[in-house]
């Protein structure tokens, strides 16, 4: 099963418990019809429902209007930790997720998965790139973690590309 | 496996947009990805990785 190192992050004068931070971040691609690959660094949400950029991706994947979606289900109001309802609204478009095996050597032909799925761009920006929810990640593999000892692991569920 | 860690990365680039090579090395920073991607460009690398590094004096829940 392909392992990917948690990103650990030290802040010495931070609170006693919040002295290390661990995240699970993978740099992933996003492909449009056209050819066009973003290449962000993505949280991973176990939590989150979708998977979210920021809306700077759009314009670089050759969406000219990120708001401008096939339909009204494309367009999704996010709330979240800071309670207001909407916090964000989502704008959702037809792409393809690229997880690559090798996190130093991203290239197609490197890709664990390309998976066809929904992604949304995000009216405000959030405190990241991006993050991977449940739909069209989570989803497509068996994800486990193992904290302690500083790594993640997915396997893909199904064929893709 | 051992943890990777990119404190300096983060200390240092908190709230900016970084772009990295595939090996993580940072290639420029600047305040949007527009910026990034602009500048990386003009070093010769047409599409590198993208980040948006947090803010680290909060705590980040998704």
């Amino acid at each position: 099963m392909p392992r990917f190192p948690y990103t650990r992050t030290s802040l010495p004068f931070s609170r006693s418990f919040l002295k290390f931070k661990n995240s699970p971040i993978l740099k992933i691609g996003i492909l449009s019809d056209s050819g066009s690959m973003v290449k962000p660094l993505a949280y991973i949400d176990t939590g989150a429902q979708i998977c979210v950029f920021d809306r700077s991706y759009a314009k670089q994947l050759g969406i000219k209007d990120y708001r401008n979606v096939k339909s009204s289900e494309d367009i999704v109001p996010l709330s979240g930790i800071g309670g207001r309802k909407p916090e964000n609204i989502a704008y959702f478009h037809d792409l393809k997720l690229v997880i690559f095996k090798d996190q130093k050597h991203l290239q197609l032909k490197n890709a664990l998965a390309i998976i066809e799925t929904k992604i949304g761009f995000l009216d405000n920006p959030i405190e990241v790139a991006g993050i991977l929810g449940v739909y069209g990640f989570l989803d497509h593999f068996s994800f486990k973690t193992n904290i302690p000892e500083g790594y993640f692991e997915i396997k893909p569920l199904f064929e893709t590309e | 496996m051992k943890l990777l860690d990119r404190t300096d990365l983060f200390q240092k680039y908190q709230n900016k947009w970084v772009a990295l090579t595939d090996d993580d090395k940072v290639i420029c920073s600047g305040s949007t990805l527009e910026a990034v991607l602009k500048k990386a460009k003009k070093k010769g690398f047409k599409n590198p990785v993208t980040a948006k590094i947090p803010d680290l004096r909060f705590e980040f829940i998704l």
